[in-house]
């Protein structure tokens, strides 16, 4: 049976209130299976998530329910990330650091 | 870790920013709330990923110290999961945070006395003690 998970958006709250995410580039790191990501998914301007789990990435492209032209999910590392430099404004690393 | 954060300066624009939130091996209390209020089984042990935790700060401090970034902000907060069952809690657990979190045997034994009392709307609460650090480039 799986847990109801931060039914008072403590998480979401939080974010938003430590930076401003409309009409931003936002990449969040360890996106996992897009749980957080789908939450905030409307603010930003474009918003890319990426993980090494590609099982995970998958759910996640499979649960984006309306087509978000400006929501993408990649298969990455922190490590190694496959983006030129300057071109995020924000950057969530979601507890994989 | 350490070039982790180095990666993530050079994809940031000029004064971009860096969200660290990660939780927190600190122990936590398993709950159970109930109608009338809410009663704690004992502390969870959350030490195993300890050194990890430990690792991620030093690797925040070293790219501070480095003047990659600017601490411009640090919060805490609870990150909170509800189960129906104990059942439930101690799978969830078993399959997804063994490596985080162990129940001592004592929590155990007193989360099963406090769930068979089936007080009424019983829920079972496991905060997470979550940290959320906010880093302009520099």
């Amino acid at each position: 049976m799986k847990p109801i998970r931060d039914p008072e958006g403590a998480e979401l709250g939080h974010l938003v209130a430590a930076c401003e995410l409309d009409g931003k580039v936002v990449l969040e790191i360890g996106c996992g299976d897009g749980k957080f990501t789908r939450q905030y998914a409307g603010m930003p301007a474009r918003l890319v998530g990426i993980d090494p789990e590609l099982n995970d990435l998958r759910v996640a492209k499979k649960r984006k329910i309306r087509p978000k032209p400006h929501l993408f999910f990649s298969q990455a590392k922190g490590e190694k990330l496959p983006f030129p430099a300057g071109s995020f404004d924000i950057a969530i690393l979601a507890s994989s650091l | 870790m350490v070039h982790a954060l180095k990666e993530v300066h050079r994809i940031l624009v000029p004064q971009g920013i860096m969200i660290d939130v990660r939780p927190l091996c600190v122990d936590v209390p398993l709950e159970f709330v109930h109608a009338g209020g809410s009663e704690s089984a004992g502390l969870m042990d959350l030490s195993p990923d300890i050194e990890s935790d430990i690792a991620a700060d030093k690797a925040v401090d070293c790219v501070i110290k480095e003047s990659l970034y600017h601490e411009s902000g640090l919060e805490y907060f609870d990150f909170v999961f509800y189960w129906k069952t104990l059942k439930g809690m101690e799978e969830h657990i078993e399959e997804n945070w063994k490596a985080y979190m162990v129940i001592p045997e004592q929590v155990r034994q007193r989360a099963r006395i406090l769930y068979h009392q089936r007080r009424p709307q019983t829920r079972i609460r496991i905060g997470w003690r979550m940290k959320l650090g906010i880093y302009e480039k520099l």
